[in-house]
């Protein structure tokens, strides 16, 4: 069992409560539990957990705002706590435009194998030496030369769909 | 590596702030002298929000595949249900 399955196991049950206790069903609960652990991910990469209680009761925190920002855009009552101004969430999740969206669908299908590689390396943060492998380079240095190679063209793709879009 | 992946190169560690300062200063002057630069640089930071926002579409279909498997265990299943019941 991997670190990710243990603490799925260990706090969906714990946020599942509270989202059931605020009146939400399971798939809200699901839903607002994953963007909560996207979000504890992505910090953790980062190092920028301000964690001073435990992995769980983070992830709870986050869960809880995802739930009072999803009120919120369902025009309900914000109520206010005071317990959850300890954790913030990046900007960037509620502020994804939506044409980043678009463009990200457009290059998912002229750049899948690139897009994956970018990931890799700046999202999920893997060693290079790990990507090379999994990637099947040979070497580090041609998959860091095939980072730059993909970087350039997804620039590429971009610069002409905003273009293209502007034009039209 | 030729010479347009080397700015890329160099633009990329502007953009995370892996730059001295004083290197930082040479690459902020680069861009504000260049139009083509500049035009780069911004096209460079819109593909790095890309790269985010696919690494979490990804990530959330593993969460959604784990959230199907664990679902799988009657036990679990049974734990979560009894929530919601």
């Amino acid at each position: 069992m991997d670190q990710l399955e243990i603490l799925y196991k260990q706090a969906f049950p714990h946020v599942a409560k509270m989202i059931h206790t605020l009146g939400g069903d399971m798939e809200t609960a699901r839903d607002l539990f994953h963007d909560a652990v996207i979000i504890y991910l992505e910090k953790e990469k980062e190092g920028k957990l301000e964690i001073k209680t435990s992995p769980i009761a983070y992830i709870k925190g986050i869960a809880r705002i995802r739930w009072f920002h999803h009120f919120k855009e369902n025009n309900h009552y914000l109520p206010l706590n005071d317990n959850i101004h300890d954790i913030s969430i990046p900007a960037d999740y509620y502020n994804t435009h939506t044409e980043q969206t678009g463009l990200l669908q457009h290059l998912k299908q002229a750049g899948q194998k690139c897009l994956q590689l970018l990931t890799a390396f700046y999202y999920d943060q893997l060693p290079m030496r790990e990507i090379a492998s999994h990637f099947n380079y040979r070497t580090i240095h041609s998959a860091t030369v095939q980072k730059y190679k993909c970087l350039e063209k997804i620039r590429e793709q971009v610069k002409n769909t905003i273009a293209h879009e502007e034009a039209a | 590596m030729r010479k347009q992946l080397e700015e890329i190169k160099e633009l990329d560690q502007y953009i995370l702030h892996q730059l001295n300062n004083e290197d930082k200063l040479v690459m902020q002057t680069k861009i504000m002298l260049s139009s083509t630069l500049q035009e780069n640089w911004w096209h460079q930071q819109v593909v790095h929000k890309i790269i985010r926002l696919f690494g979490r579409e990804q990530k959330r279909k593993e969460l959604n595949a784990l959230h199907q498997r664990l679902m799988s265990d009657p036990d679990f299943k049974q734990q979560i249900s009894l929530i919601f019941k």
